[in-house]
């Protein structure tokens, strides 16, 4: 279960943009590797519903968080756009009242992208959950 | 050392850095740009923590488009394709292209979309001009296709006793015939190699 709910992250990244913040490599990537080359793109194509196929991955404690008493929880998708199969990552700090984009690259299961491909040319007959 | 708070967790300890980037626009160039990041040095966050790049990136990234616009329409006419050929083609109103490369007007970011394609690829021109028909369409792309593939045969080097193209109503094959130095192992001296075929509007490359 996600810790969070994708639809308040998602809402914040159309209406209160100040207060969702891409840290480390996460403009870089989404710059290099999706063509969205601002804050605003990136921000404009989550809240776009441009993530696609989104699937929760897990919810980890963020590793880096430097007060352990002050727990802040992490969650994680994978998504698909086009046919890049795509990972994002963040969380919200309660006291900054900020979400963060804490990654955003190409997902490390990749060979999942051209299954996906498969499946969309019906190569592949979808799955039943 | 900032009296800015880090948004991440909330640490006053940011250091704020000065890195230079580079814009890149197709047809457009490149351009370099200082940009400001920050540092946290109690949780190891960076970034542009107060949003205070975005505007030179778009600046920036303007003046790069503004620049692939002009340059690909004055390829356009070194290569004697003329402005109000390519407006008719694409039903555009007249002088459209102009106003772009002068300035006058900005295309949106369909537009060049659309004059970044005819670049790259400047057949759909010729699909345009044909009202996209599909069945015209695929023809106009594989004797682009067959036109680029040809340039790669090295004719002065290479050694063809026969090469041609048969073709039907409804299929094309083209072929050639190597005349190979006999160290090629386990091949014939002459031998027949199918190039690629095109059998019912679909194309057989051979491998």
């Amino acid at each position: 279960m996600p810790y969070y709910k994708y639809e308040e992250f998602k809402y914040a990244c159309g209406n209160d943009m100040d207060n969702v913040i891409p840290i480390n490599s996460v403009l870089k990537n989404a710059k290099e590797t999706f063509n969205l080359f601002t804050k605003s793109n990136l921000l404009s194509f989550i809240y776009n519903n441009g993530l696609e196929d989104l699937t929760f991955v897990n919810t980890k404690s963020w590793e880096n968080n430097p007060n352990p008493n002050f727990d802040i929880k992490v969650d994680a998708y994978e998504f698909r756009s086009l046919h890049k199969l795509g990972y994002i990552a963040f969380m919200f700090n309660v006291n900054t009242k900020k979400w963060i984009i804490k990654s955003f690259h190409l997902s490390d299961n990749r060979n999942m992208a051209m299954y996906l491909a498969l499946q969309k040319a019906g190569l592949i007959k979808q799955e039943k959950k | 050392m900032s009296d800015k708070v880090c948004p991440v967790c909330g640490a006053k300890d940011l250091i704020q850095n000065k890195e230079i980037q580079i814009l890149h626009e197709p047809y457009g160039g490149q351009t370099q740009i200082e940009i400001s990041n920050y540092r946290c040095s109690v949780c190891g966050s960076e970034g542009d923590f107060f949003n205070e790049n975005e505007e030179i990136i778009l600046s920036n990234s303007e003046k790069l488009k503004e620049l692939s616009i002009k340059n690909i329409l004055e390829d356009f006419n070194n290569n004697k394709i003329s402005m109000s050929a390519i407006e008719r083609a694409l039903s555009l109103p007249q002088r459209t292209l102009t106003k772009w490369k002068n300035g006058v007007s900005k295309p949106s970011a369909a537009g060049l979309a659309l004059i970044k394609y005819l670049r790259t690829f400047p057949w759909l021109l010729d699909v345009a001009e044909n009202n996209f028909d599909y069945n015209s369409s695929q023809k106009i792309f594989l004797n682009s296709a067959m036109q680029l593939f040809l340039k790669s045969i090295d004719f002065n080097t290479e050694n063809f006793p026969e090469a041609g193209i048969i073709a039907t109503s409804q299929s094309a094959f083209l072929y050639m015939q190597l005349d190979r130095p006999v160290e090629y192992p386990g091949l014939s001296r002459n031998e027949v190699i199918p190039q690629f075929s095109f059998v019912n509007e679909q194309l057989q490359i051979t491998t």
